[in-house]
């Protein structure tokens, strides 16, 4: 095992931890603007509506990303559209995550107790409007630990645009290692990569999650 | 895409259907496994023992923050440079699912049994129960309950992540799916919507055993 190889190729991994950022900050946000709008569907008055929602979560849940991110890369040109390995690797990593925002956002709908609705639409409030001022900021401070569950796992999951050659961490520590033979000391390279990205937002959720388990 | 007789034929169909067999082999071996090794670290991590208790909590926390797909790679490509025994892909696929799951289960039974209130032991011992009754009787039923809906959560999460095993070659679900599209009338559509139905089937099919496991315990 050379270790020299780490050293030499730092930079490669250090540009490979920015796309792997990259990726994990755009599917961040497609997945939350996702899930908001799928969790509203799942906690509609309309019973079409819910099912609809339900239908997204448990589809989505239930099959593998890799698969997901396959058909995206190589499905999609079958039928002649033709997107980037990193646009289909953030589109398949977002709506993924998109089904467990979603979930993480309804169980804390479902934890503002029941009374507080009524009142706001007793109190002449339409639906909208009591879900907005009232219910939804309720549910915030209760969705924040399993969000940052998922963005944890968001995280860790961008490393599957590797397998569409997008070169993140793993994909560049994956391509080096092929190439020397030291695969040694660039999984642990790639490995350090990852615990820089993940204990930061590990410790990040703690400390929220603390903070408003109140 | 209306004559789907190349996808839907006896051929074809076996050949994904033994994939599904790989995919299922893979997962139940890597359940067991992971689950052993689970309860052993939660009871390391739960230790008096401080060493014991440290290297249990530096092994799950550190797992955790790991992308699987990395310890796959690592399994297969990494440790048969340390151990110096080359490893078949099907056993680095394992070790790698079991390693990894391993960390998270023992979080999930480490909870489950610090959720079993201290009064309920103390009252066991004064009744004049034994230790090993006293884990047998009371701490185990409860933290079983307990733990059942994240063990099933997280066993789910095992099955689909078995997929990523086909990047080290292993010919289950999803690389077989990868090779039959790869022939002609190379059409990847169909082949992954079929796929991602065996998938979907097989996570209900666990989530709903896993439910009625849950209501026989209870």
């Amino acid at each position: 095992m050379d270790w020299s190889v780490l050293r030499e190729n730092a930079g490669l991994l250090g540009a490979g931890l920015l796309v792997t950022l990259e990726v994990s900050a755009l599917a961040l946000v497609l997945a939350l603007a996702l899930g908001v709008v799928v969790a509203t569907l799942r906690v509609a008055p309309s019973a079409a509506l819910r099912r609809i929602g339900t239908a997204y979560v448990e589809f989505l849940r239930n099959i593998p990303l890799l698969v997901q991110l396959f058909f995206l890369y190589f499905g999609l040109p079958s039928i002649g559209i033709r997107l980037d390995a990193f646009v289909c690797g953030v589109l398949a990593l977002g709506v993924y995550s998109s089904a467990f925002v979603a979930e993480a956002i309804r169980s804390g709908i479902a934890g503002v107790p029941k009374g507080q609705l009524e009142a706001g639409l007793s109190s002449g409030m339409r639906y909208a409007t009591a879900m907005r001022l009232i219910v939804l900021p309720q549910a915030i401070t209760k969705t924040i630990p399993p969000l940052g569950n998922t963005t944890l796992n968001l995280i860790k999951n961008s490393s599957l645009v590797s397998t569409v050659s997008v070169l993140d961490i793993l994909g560049t520590a994956n391509l080096i290692g092929a190439r020397t033979f030291e695969y040694v000391p660039m999984f642990v390279g790639a490995a350090i990569c990852y615990l820089i990205l993940t204990l930061p937002t590990a410790f990040f959720v703690n400390v929220l999650e603390r903070r408003y388990a109140r | 895409m209306s004559d789907l007789s190349w996808l839907f034929n006896r051929g074809t169909l076996t050949f994904l259907a033994g994939g599904l067999g790989v995919t299922l082999e893979l997962a139940a071996i890597s359940i067991v496994l992971s689950f052993i090794a689970g309860v052993i670290l939660a009871l390391a991590r739960l230790s008096p023992i401080r060493p014991l208790s440290i290297v249990a909590t530096i092994y799950i926390e550190g797992m955790r923050a790991l992308p699987v797909l990395l310890v796959i790679f690592f399994s297969f490509f990494a440790l048969p440079r340390i151990i110096g025994v080359k490893l078949e892909p099907f056993t680095a696929g394992v070790i790698a699912m079991s390693a990894f799951t391993a960390a998270l289960v023992a979080e999930i039974v480490r909870a489950g049994v610090l959720a079993v209130p201290k009064g309920l032991i103390e009252a066991a011992e004064s009744q004049g129960l034994s230790a090993g009754q006293i884990v047998r009787i009371v701490t185990l039923p409860i933290a079983i309950r307990q733990m059942m809906p994240a063990l099933v959560a997280q066993f789910v999460t095992l099955l689909k992540d078995t997929s990523l095993t086909a990047v080290i070659g292993i010919l289950e679900l999803t690389r077989r799916g990868q090779i039959v599209f790869a022939q002609p009338p190379f059409q990847p559509i169909p082949v992954f919507a079929l796929i991602a139905l065996i998938y979907f089937a097989a996570n209900f099919g666990l989530a709903q055993a896993g439910r009625r496991l849950e209501a026989r315990t209870l």
